[in-house]
């Protein structure tokens, strides 16, 4: 039974051999991934909480009621009158988007940092076929497989530890907004201020 | 951020008043940052809930994503 378990291949397939393009490129592959997958969170949030979706397929924003109050004095009373502060009232529409605290999260640092053993080297001819029954070649292109660096330690008669040296760091932070989205509340922020008929 | 700085213009006189949503939705006005102004904003009773259910939502959207 002991043996039937020894016998068959548990470990994981960690260190069978890949080229060094796709060692580097799969985490940047995967961390690229991530980030379509924040945007589309975010957005889809933007759009169905935020805005009013029409018939013809158009977004409104949805608006939201605010007011303003402010202190007037009125200079031709006494501070001893009782109309000498009067509160004027206002109310004006702000879009929901421009209070809703929403981090416009993406990743922004990816270091890729491995041991990497080099098991084979491979190597093609790039040649120039359109030009004549001569073949020149135009570059030599190298491949360098391998396999990640990594140790295997036997704890116990039956227990082996085996581990590959990748390390991936990944930061993300809040970017700066689109300019779409920057114009927008820009467009709405003017739109607060009070316009005068003329 | 969506809105960088937290901060909506004053009506009043265009400066930014800046503001935290969870604080303004349990009734506080913010005050102009602009001395002369003295005009202070706050969200009307209507657009409370609407507000509310956003934050909420917002939040049940940050805790899955930490799953």
């Amino acid at each position: 039974m002991l043996d039937n378990i020894n016998n068959q291949n548990l470990k994981p397939k960690t260190n069978s051999e890949i080229s060094i393009d796709a060692m580097i490129s799969s985490p940047l592959v995967a961390a690229s991934k991530a980030n379509t997958e924040m945007m589309l969170g975010q957005t889809n949030f933007y759009l169905r909480n935020c805005f009013k979706r029409n018939d013809d397929n158009s977004y409104d924003p949805v608006m939201i009621r605010m007011s303003s109050k402010r202190q007037v004095i009125d200079n031709n009373k006494l501070p001893s009158d009782p109309d000498y502060i009067t509160i004027k009232r206002m109310e004006f529409e702000v879009p929901l988007f421009c209070l809703i605290p929403i981090n416009s999260l993406a990743v922004d640092n990816i270091t890729v940092d491995f041991d990497m053993e080099i098991t084979s080297t491979s190597s093609w001819t790039v040649t120039d076929k359109d030009r004549g029954a001569k073949k020149r070649v135009i570059k030599k292109q190298a491949q360098l497989n391998g396999k990640i660096s990594g140790e295997s330690k036997q704890d116990s008669q039956y227990q082996r530890k085996s581990s590959s040296k990748l390390k991936v760091h990944i930061n993300a932070s809040p970017l700066p907004l689109p300019l779409g989205m920057l114009t927008i509340l820009e467009l709405y922020s003017k739109n607060i201020n009070p316009v005068t008929n003329s | 951020m969506i809105n960088p700085e937290n901060s909506i213009p004053c009506p009043v006189c265009g400066t930014r008043i800046p503001f935290e949503v969870k604080t303004l939705l349990a009734g506080v006005s913010f005050d102009c940052p602009n001395p002369e102004c003295n005009s202070s904003i706050g969200i009307s009773a209507e657009s409370k809930p609407i507000v509310e259910k956003t934050i909420e939502k917002m939040e049940l959207l940050k805790n899955s994503t930490k799953k």
